[in-house]
């Protein structure tokens, strides 16, 4: 009897599971699409081994559905193109992909979701993304992208 | 990513972008003065070095006010 119900029960758990990581997902998405494009202004340290940068000022536009662009106001800057991965709106309104629940883990003292995102495209450039999802600020505190190409540093 | 004031929109204060530096090439055209290798590292150091790290601290956002596609070319 207790096989039964584990062969049976279990498959029910991860897919309640991933549909809760989708619906998280989802409650996220829809958080950053009131975004429809932004100017921002900051600071950027860029800390590379074999590259002495000093401090730039920088201004950021974005606008729907993926363009990013980090200018330096004097000079010039040293980006990787995978940075516009730094706008979240390019990652998850990036095509189509499957979520996967891959647990819970903890940043500083918030507890938060882990959830990956496999692309349903065998050819995009990423192949992988973890999002690390604050569920009561709906906000990612972190994300890792893996990308399957060695790509030129960008610089503007 | 660090939030403040615009987490209702889901934008952050301050993001950090690491990367691998080994997977990155630099424009052709740009050079720079490289390590002469001389001196030794420890394999903690060589590691290090293969990360790369962007820090972007944001003071303001415009949201929503529109931005023209030349801005982009």
């Amino acid at each position: 009897m207790k096989k039964i119900i584990s062969s049976y029960a279990y498959p029910g758990f991860i897919f309640a599971r991933a549909q809760d990581a989708a619906i998280l997902v989802q409650k996220v998405k829809d958080k950053i699409s009131l975004v429809n494009n932004y100017e921002a202004n900051g600071k950027m340290k860029t800390n590379i081994a074999f590259l002495k940068v000093p401090v730039a000022t920088v201004k950021l536009y974005f606008k729907k559905p993926d363009q990013l662009l980090i200018k330096n106001e004097k000079g010039i800057s040293f980006v990787p193109k995978t940075a516009v991965n730094i706008n979240l709106n390019n990652v998850l309104n990036n095509g189509k992909y499957s979520v996967l629940d891959a647990g819970a883990d903890k940043i500083g003292s918030t507890v938060v979701a882990v959830v990956k995102l496999l692309p349903e495209d065998d050819n995009a450039d990423v192949v992988l993304s973890t999002l690390y999802i604050d569920p009561l600020k709906l906000v990612v505190l972190k994300s890792k992208t893996t990308t399957g190409i060695t790509e030129p540093m960008s610089w503007r | 990513m660090s939030y403040g004031k615009y987490i209702a929109y889901g934008l952050p204060d301050k993001v950090i972008f690491s990367f691998n530096t080994k997977d990155y090439k630099l424009p052709k055209g740009v050079t720079f003065d490289f390590e002469d290798g001389s001196t030794k590292k420890t394999p903690e150091e060589k590691l290090q070095h293969q990360k790369g790290k962007v820090e972007i601290a944001i003071g303001s956002y415009t949201i929503n006010k529109g931005i023209s596609d030349a801005v982009f070319k």
